[in-house]
């Protein structure tokens, strides 16, 4: 599928909300692991999202500025929906 | 809010999944057009061991319309199975009660990038209704024609009455091919508006993003 590299962020920040691993990231978000991690690497650096420890295995979680730019997405992405006309036959 | 939101996707779901039934059942026409010139004249020609040009004419006529048909048959495909992956994810979160703000937004960017994805083949699929369109309504008026000469020369009723449903079912499905781009115009334009407004988003999502 074609997305911006905005949808995809938001993906990732959404699932990432309960920490999850790189693999399932990439698994869940349809992305190969060079752009996966180019993309995790770039939420990382700006605060979006954080490395967790859970039974020693490293997780990531997305943090209270993701929540931000989550929140920022759905209503955007929704009044862009939902103020456009229907489409019907 | 979010009623309205599912009901607006599932109405537009609905009405593109409706509109590419139709679009296959042309696109089976123009198949079996293309089977109806190919088919006869191949077999005439192997049988009397003789080639006519109105023969050779009417072999590629049939051959192009068939290969068209085909390639208009996998466009329709694509655009059905993308429809009806929408569709069951919809469903399935109707079902298991997930259809919150997040799940509605989810849905609502697999359509934009399937939009995205699939502009080129819609587009292409606008273009061979049209060709289709055309074909069929040549194909109406020759059997038009043959149905007049049938009577001026007292052919049988039956092979007269022939011709005459053979022009109404290539008259209305050159109708049908005319609309069918029509609305999947319609369709282009009301998601490459979302496109654009998606595209000045960006520019918000990028200052939340913090990127300069």
């Amino acid at each position: 599928m074609k997305r911006t590299h905005y949808e995809i962020f938001w993906e990732i920040l959404t699932f990432c909300k309960t920490p999850k691993s790189f693999t399932s990231i990439i698994n869940r978000c349809n992305l190969n692991s060079k752009i996966g991690k180019t993309h995790i690497d770039f939420l990382k650096k700006r605060r979006f999202l954080v490395e967790v420890e859970n039974d020693g295995m490293t997780l990531l979680k997305s943090t209270e500025q993701a929540s931000q730019y989550i929140a920022f997405f759905n209503k955007t992405y929704r009044e862009l929906f939902d103020d456009s006309p229907e489409f019907r036959l | 809010m979010t009623t309205n939101t599912t009901q607006k996707l599932q109405n537009e779901l609905n009405s593109l999944q409706g509109l590419s039934i139709i679009n296959i059942v042309c696109n089976s026409l123009a198949l079996a057009l293309g089977i109806y010139f190919l088919m006869p004249n191949l077999i005439s020609m192997a049988t009397t061991q003789s080639i006519q040009l109105n023969q050779i004419g009417l072999v590629i006529l049939g051959l192009v319309a068939f290969m068209v048909a085909i390639r208009w048959l996998v466009s329709s495909a694509k655009i059905i199975d993308v429809t009806s992956k929408l569709t069951t994810s919809i469903s399935r979160h109707k079902k298991s009660k997930t259809l919150d703000d997040e799940a509605l937004t989810g849905l609502i960017v697999k359509m934009t990038a399937a939009y995205r994805e699939n502009k080129p083949t819609l587009k292409l699929m606008m273009t061979i209704s049209k060709i289709a369109g055309v074909c069929f309504a040549i194909a109406a008026f020759l059997a038009l024609a043959t149905a007049l000469t049938g009577i001026a020369s007292n052919m049988p009723v039956w092979s007269t009455l022939i011709q005459f449903s053979n022009m109404a079912i290539s008259f209305a499905t050159a109708a049908a091919c005319f609309i069918i781009p029509h609305f999947f115009g319609k369709y282009s334009l009301i998601w490459d508006e979302r496109l654009k407004e998606t595209a000045k988003a960006e520019i918000e999502l990028e200052k939340h993003l913090g990127v300069d």
